[in-house]
C-alpha cells in the first residue's frame, strides 16, 4: 500500500489523547419516553413472536370467499342501499317541496281530520291514482266555464305543487317495505291535496254560484 | 480485535449477556444499565462524526432506541459493544447526511507529497481540527484513525466503496494539515 503519512505515530498518540464527552443526563428520558411511545416495551416478545409464527400456518377457511362472493354478487348491498335511497329520496322531496318550490304555505302535521287519507300500496296504486283523478275532474269541471280568479289560481298552483311532490313519493312507495318517512310524507301532502281540492271546489263553484 | 487493540471472543461477557437477557425482557433498569456503559463512548463517536451537540444527541437517541428495539437480533457473532456501536455509526450518518454537508473540493494535491504530522501534535487542537473537516471526510477520519475500523468495515457500514474510504481518508489528512497550518501548529 502506497505510504501517505509521514510521522503517522504523532497523529496516533495525538488521537489517544483526544478528550472524551458525557453524554447529556437528561438524555436517557428522552430515550425511553420515545421507547414507551414507539410502543417497542413489550414484556416477553418471544411468547409473541412465537404465536405469530403458528398463526402464519393457517389458511382461510372456504366459507369465507363464500361471503365475499355473496357481497360481490350485491346481495349484501341492497340491503343498506335501500333505505338508504329512501331516505335520500325523502330528503331531496322535502327540499323541493319547502325550499325549491316559493309561496307553499305551511302544511300542519297531519290531525284528525273527516278527510280520508289512504297511502296506497305497490298493488293499490294505480286505485289511488284513478280516484284522484275523479276528485280532480269533478272540481275542475265547475272551474272550466269560469274566468280565473287570482284566488283560485293560487290554490290551483299550488296543487300542482303537491301533485309532483306526491308523483315522487310513489316511486319509493312500490318498494315492498317503504321508509317510514316516505309514508309519513305521504300521507302529510295527500292530505294537503284534499285540503287544497276543497278549497279550489268552495271558493271556484261559490264564485260561480254568486255569479249566477 | 477492538479498537482498543485487545483481543476478545466473540460474544457478550457473561455479565453483559445477563444484561441482555433481562433488557430483552424489558426490564427498564438493565436497559439504563447497558445505556450507562456505553453511553459516554458512543456520545462522544457522534459528536466527533457529527460535529454539533445537538445532532450527537438526537444521534445517540435514536440509536438506542434501534439499539433495544432489534436487540432480538444479536446474534453473538461480535462483541456486544462492536455491535452497539455499528448501530450507532450508521444512525449518526445517516444523520450526517440529512444535514447535506457537501464534501469540499480539494485543490489538486501534489503527487507523492506525503502528509507530515511532525514531532508533537496537541489533542485539543487535533479535536477542533477534525471537527473543522467538512462532513464526508470527518466521518471516514473519526472511522478509521480514531475508532479504529477497517476500510472495508467503514465501506459496509455508510454503503461507499472501498475505494471512497481510502480516497476520503486521503482528503481527510490533508485538509487537517492546512487547517493545523493555519493554525500555526504545523
Amino acid at each position: 500500500m502506497k505510504k501517505t503519512d509521514k510521522n503517522h505515530k504523532t497523529l496516533r498518540d495525538a488521537i489517544k489523547r483526544l478528550p472524551g464527552h458525557e453524554a447529556p443526563a437528561d438524555l436517557w428520558n428522552r430515550i425511553e419516553l420515545k421507547m414507551t411511545e414507539s410502543h417497542s416495551s413489550e414484556l416477553n416478545r418471544p411468547v409473541l413472536q412465537e404465536a405469530v409464527s403458528e398463526l402464519q400456518d393457517r389458511k382461510a377457511p372456504g366459507s369465507v370467499w363464500q361471503s365475499i362472493e355473496r357481497v360481490l354478487d350485491g346481495e349484501n348491498r341492497k340491503s343498506w342501499i335501500k333505505p338508504a335511497v329512501g331516505i335520500a329520496a325523502t330528503f331531496l322531496v322535502l327540499w323541493a317541496t319547502w325550499i325549491a318550490l316559493p309561496g307553499l304555505e305551511y302544511i300542519p302535521p297531519i290531525a284528525e281530520t273527516e278527510l280520508t287519507v289512504i297511502v296506497p300500496s305497490a298493488a293499490t296504486l294505480t286505485e289511488w291514482q284513478e280516484s284522484k283523478e275523479a276528485e280532480e275532474a269533478r272540481v275542475f269541471a265547475c272551474l272550466d266555464s269560469m274566468e280565473s280568479f287570482p284566488v283560485v289560481d293560487s290554490l290551483t298552483t299550488r296543487y300542482e305543487e303537491i301533485v309532483l311532490s306526491l308523483d315522487s313519493l310513489t316511486f319509493l312507495l312500490q318498494e315492498p317495505t317503504p321508509h317510514a318517512a316516505t309514508t309519513g310524507r305521504f300521507k302529510q301532502l295527500e292530505l294537503s291535496r284534499k285540503k287544497t281540492l276543497a278549497k279550489i271546489e268552495q271558493q271556484g263553484c261559490q264564485k260561480l254560484g254568486d255569479d249566477e | 480485535m477492538n479498537a482498543s487493540g485487545n483481543i476478545r471472543p466473540f460474544g457478550p461477557r457473561p455479565e453483559e449477556q445477563r444484561l441482555v437477557t433481562l433488557c430483552l425482557d424489558q426490564d427498564r433498569l438493565a436497559q439504563k444499565a447497558l445505556y450507562d456503559r456505553y453511553k459516554d463512548a458512543m456520545y462522544t463517536l457522534c459528536i466527533r462524526v457529527l460535529s454539533k451537540d445537538e445532532l450527537a444527541q438526537d444521534a445517540l437517541q435514536e440509536a438506542f432506541v434501534a439499539i433495544f428495539s432489534s436487540l432480538d437480533r444479536f446474534r453473538g457473532e461480535s462483541t456486544l459493544g462492536a455491535w452497539i456501536k455499528t448501530i450507532v455509526v450508521r444512525t449518526a450518518y445517516r444523520k450526517l447526511k440529512k444535514e447535506k454537508n457537501n464534501t469540499e473540493e480539494l485543490e489538486p494535491d501534489r503527487e507523492g507529497e506525503l502528509i507530515d504530522w511532525g514531532d508533537y501534535l496537541e489533542a485539543e487542537y487535533l479535536e477542533k481540527a477534525i471537527a473543522s473537516l467538512p462532513a464526508g471526510y470527518r466521518s471516514v477520519f473519526v472511522l478509521i484513525e480514531v475508532e479504529g475500523y477497517a476500510h472495508k468495515e467503514v465501506a459496509d457500514m455508510l454503503g461507499i466503496s472501498v475505494g471512497t474510504s481510502k480516497s476520503q481518508l486521503y482528503h481527510a489528512k490533508r485538509y487537517l494539515q492546512r487547517i493545523l497550518t493555519a493554525m500555526g501548529l504545523r
